[in-house]
């Protein structure tokens, strides 16, 4: 059973932002923290006199749109989380709780969830005790992918471009596009969207460097995904523009909306932009409205790339550790420091020797190697998944080793 | 007409009871009750069960909940365990309660310290 904690304080000071269920104390709520995180509430029972046991949940500023736009009912949503192993037990007990103490939280899972803490029927949220509002259906009108114009300028805003810039660019944006596709892909139909998403230069408007592009496949997608896809592209290029990392980090950690994949190729399609010092604008209508959508990525918003490789960097990961091998000594260059050993845990594994041991083996010759022979080696083990500057690799160090008389 | 925590409510930096809170009748309501009897216990206040609430909730927990209709009270009951396990009671609500409002179905209700809720609500 997995447990977190939660300080005391954050619950107290955040604010009820919505209150759907009210009965002598709010049942079910969203409520804000001073530090900007919302946080579903939804009241169980009392467990005994004065110790309350709550549903409870960290949710995204997406989610908390969804629920009360009623594009998602109360029971999906709390089913979501659990699957997710978002969704928390909370237990407060109004006795003896204090200002400064820390608060369990316990993953609702298979071996604690009580079907009945659930709502018997699947339904949408209808009021707001709040801001005393009854909550409608508010559709979500996307961009429709079968057309739009893509606006490229330079600082001179001359009428050409250069064939490789260009090139890069349809090619980033192709690749960022299909990024996107896969995560809507992986998070609504829990499977990878299938056909790749294809541009298709449908004519270009030379006053202004326009061009007008088209997605394929033209048939219509049942889940719409090349529209989804396209329309979170705007969206993400207008976030950059209004949003501050950790909020964008939330829809990729908590949203799951954008992979660490799709912030990396928008990186590289928005990186062409500022280094060529030109000026990105996306065009498109609404599919169902036909209102008309506009984001841009220019000078002005260069420093925004920051917001990128900051999460980029802050995603990274390097861990090493230290780890014992039996296997056979397959091969040994002491002039060019390099090894390999053949394991049964680990397979095939090569790499360097430590520069002490290669120093010693420089030194004086006392260092043999056997080969091939058995061996116990403990190597250093490396992962190295640098997002920034695109390096994944797995490095292996010769620390120690043992071989057979 | 004094109500029931009338120096806390005082104390509060807005109205409390609201501004639009009236005392009337109201002829019937629904109330959720512990047990399968009534007693005093039920129309205890959040406040007064001692239970936690955010200061600018401090209003509200002075107040007690009831329903306009049985439909209503089964539905939110239907969407929360705590009230699932309880039962509902029928009643009513006269001017001589306290002061009352009402949102979409939802009544609040601020006591007065002398009332006999039990006995005012079953109509004894």
């Amino acid at each position: 059973m997995k447990i977190n904690k939660i300080p005391y304080s954050e619950l107290e000071n955040s604010e009820l932002i919505h209150v759907f269920e009210y009965y002598d104390f709010p049942l079910f709520f969203i409520s804000k923290s001073p530090q900007g995180k919302y946080y579903l509430n939804f009241y169980v029972k009392e467990m005994e006199k004065n110790v309350d046991k709550w549903l409870f949940s960290r949710i995204s500023n997406k989610e908390r749109l969804d629920l009360i736009n009623q594009r998602i009912k109360v029971k999906t949503l709390l089913n979501h989380l659990k699957s997710k192993q978002r969704l928390h037990h909370l237990i407060i007990d109004s006795n003896t709780v204090t200002t400064n103490d820390e608060l369990e939280l316990t993953v609702v899972d298979a071996t604690n969830f009580d079907e009945k803490s659930f709502p018997v029927k699947d339904l949408y949220v209808e009021y707001d005790y709040v801001t005393d509002t009854e909550l409608t259906k508010v559709e979500e009108d996307v961009i429709d992918s079968s057309r739009f114009k893509v606006v490229l300028r330079d600082d001179r805003n001359s009428h050409d471009i250069g064939l490789d810039l260009f090139l890069d660019f349809l090619s980033n944006l192709k690749e960022s596009i299909n990024d996107i596709a896969y995560d809507i892909g992986s998070k609504l139909i829990g499977q990878v969207h299938k056909h790749e998403i294809n541009l298709r230069v449908h004519s270009l408007q030379p006053s202004s460097f326009g061009i007008w592009l088209i997605t394929e496949p033209t048939e219509a997608d049942l889940f719409e995904v090349p529209e989804k896809s396209l329309n979170n592209l705007f969206e993400l290029i207008d976030d950059i523009q209004r949003k501050n990392p950790d909020e964008i980090e939330e829809q990729i950690d908590i949203d799951e909306e954008y992979s660490i994949e799709t912030i990396k190729s928008v990186k590289n399609l928005l990186k062409d932009i500022v280094d060529n010092d030109f000026s990105l604008t996306l065009e498109a209508n609404t599919k169902t409205q036909m209102v008309p959508k506009e984001v841009s990525f220019d000078k002005t918003s260069y420093g925004k790339l920051d917001i990128l490789n900051k999460i980029l960097k802050d995603k990274s990961q390097k861990h090493s550790e230290e780890v014992e091998v039996d296997g056979v000594l397959t091969s040994i260059n002491t002039s060019y420091n390099k090894f390999r050993i053949s394991t049964t845990t680990m397979g095939d594994i090569s790499g360097k020797m430590s520069t002490e041991m290669f120093r010693e083996l420089k030194k004086n010759n006392n260092l043999q190697f056997k080969v091939p022979s058995a061996i116990k080696a403990t190597i250093k083990k490396e992962y190295i998944n640098d997002y920034l500057e695109e390096e994944h690799y797995e490095k292996y160090t010769l620390l120690q080793f043992e071989q057979p008389e | 007409m004094n109500l029931k925590h009338q120096a806390d409510m005082a104390a509060l930096p807005t109205e409390c009871p609201p501004e639009t809170a009236k005392s009337e009748d109201i002829e019937v309501a629904y109330r959720f009750i512990k047990s399968d009897l009534v007693t005093e216990e039920d129309f205890l206040s959040h406040k007064e069960e001692n239970k936690k609430y955010p200061p600018y909730l401090a209003c509200q927990a002075l107040a007690v909940s009831f329903f306009v209709t049985e439909e209503h009270a089964r539905k939110v009951a239907e969407n929360n365990q705590y009230l699932g396990d309880k039962k509902l009671v029928k009643g009513r609500i006269t001017s001589e309660c306290g002061k009352h409002r009402t949102k979409r179905g939802h009544i609040n209700l601020w006591l007065c310290e002398d009332v006999d809720m039990k006995k005012v609500f079953l109509g004894e």
